[in-house]
């Protein structure tokens, strides 16, 4: 009775007078595996006994998990060559031919089938988000402004509010200015109680420093980092400012006041 | 003014003048943005607001200078001492600082005051000008 392999699909592959199996598609069993040479192994059928061959391959023929250079073959004998594990089984009888195997190709493995799998999910994932965007978008969930700062592109903002009561000046300079745009920054002029905002178009370093109108006293300053979607409140008091990064919650009371909070380093 | 534009990098400017004889308080809306300005009788003041519609509402300044000292207390009052602060002290001062945003919002949705609005582009700002009649009632025109 011929012999034949049984891939871990069912496939039956019956052995003739010769049979190869490599990657490339000149073979009866073509494997995509990287693991697999061109020219992999080779089995013979010689009066009756089945040999095979590894044709020195780097990743090597197993038998039963014995690497082999050359091995009769048996009834239940397990062929590993590359990810593809294969039984020698006697040929079914519908399929005992003689004739070695029409070369052909094989099916999509674990890995192809993980692969495919993977594209699917991603074209799908693709799809699923572009439509979340568009009706989040229509439904003005979404908008230009927060696309923007999703993706790190959008303003800041930074609020000063007056609460003393004198007038002052605050001057908003950023530090790091990059090489094709001109410095961005502001001065403020604020009466008492004035609630101000200025629009931080280039995030970035900034330096605010707040001083009496007529400039000749300090009353403090900060240097700071504006992300976009960033929006720094400053309150100005007789005896201190106050800086908040709006919801973020300051770890303690120290980073609520200028002179000692980590938002200004 | 122009040298703030430069700087600014060209932001459509709004110029806000009081000519009614007693103080009052500006609000003014762009986009999402509120701020406020106080004005003494005869000043100026210019302000920059994002482009497109602005909203302008106008109220008697000691309206807004009394909450703004009333939130000032008590903002100093949990905040004597930053160091000592608790967590729950911490959130205190958060919503006492949320307050004033609060009341603007207020102030606006609730339109006290007179109001007017207008539109801004990158090529020209607006002006405010605020009045008040012979019986003392506040007038603001935007164009």
């Amino acid at each position: 009775m011929p012999l034949a392999l049984i891939d871990d699909q069912g496939h039956e592959h019956p052995i003739g007078s010769v049979l190869r199996i490599g990657s490339q598609g000149a073979n009866h069993i073509v494997l995509a595996d990287p693991l697999v040479s061109s020219a992999h192994a080779t089995l013979w059928d010689q009066h009756g006994a089945i040999y095979i061959r590894d044709e020195s391959t780097p990743g090597g023929t197993f038998v039963n998990g014995a690497k082999i250079q050359l091995t009769a073959l048996k009834t239940g004998d397990r062929v590993q060559i590359g990810r593809s594990m294969f039984q020698v089984e006697q040929a079914r009888p519908s399929g005992a031919v003689a004739a070695p195997a029409r070369p052909q190709p094989k099916k999509a493995d674990g890995w192809g089938r993980i692969l495919a799998a993977g594209c699917l999910l991603t074209i799908g994932g693709c799809f699923a988000l572009a439509l979340g965007g568009f009706v989040a978008y229509k439904a003005q969930i979404l908008t230009p402004e927060s696309l923007m700062n999703l993706v790190g592109l959008g303003p800041g903002d930074i609020e000063v509010v007056n609460f003393r009561d004198d007038s002052m000046a605050v001057s908003i300079l950023q530090l790091d200015v990059p090489e094709d745009s001109g410095p961005m920054g502001t001065s403020l002029d604020m009466n008492p109680y004035d609630v101000r905002r200025w629009r931080v178009r280039n995030p970035g370093r900034y330096r605010v420093d707040f001083v009496t109108a007529d400039g000749a006293a300090n009353l403090g300053g900060c240097t700071l980092t504006v992300r976009s979607g960033n929006y720094y409140q400053f309150v100005t008091m007789p005896e201190t400012i106050v800086i908040r990064l709006k919801d973020k919650t300051p770890e303690t009371g120290a980073d609520l006041v200028v002179s000692s909070s980590t938002l200004c380093r | 003014m122009c040298a703030a534009w430069v700087l600014a990098g060209c932001a459509p400017m709004i110029l806000i003048t009081n000519n009614a004889d007693f103080g009052v308080s500006v609000l003014v809306t762009a986009k999402g943005s509120q701020q406020v300005v106080s004005l003494a009788p005869g000043d100026e003041t210019s302000i920059e607001v994002a482009e497109g519609a602005y909203g302008v509402y106008v109220f008697p300044g000691r309206k807004w200078v009394e909450f703004a000292r009333t939130k000032r207390q008590e903002i100093v009052m949990v905040l004597e001492y930053p160091l000592d602060l608790s967590p729950v002290e911490v959130v205190e001062v958060l919503a006492q600082l949320d307050g004033i945003s609060e009341r603007i919002k207020q102030l606006e949705a609730q339109a006290e005051g007179v109001a007017c609005s207008g539109n801004v582009t990158s090529d020209g700002g607006g002006v405010v000008d605020v009045g008040s009649d012979p019986n003392a009632v506040i007038t603001v025109s935007c164009n």
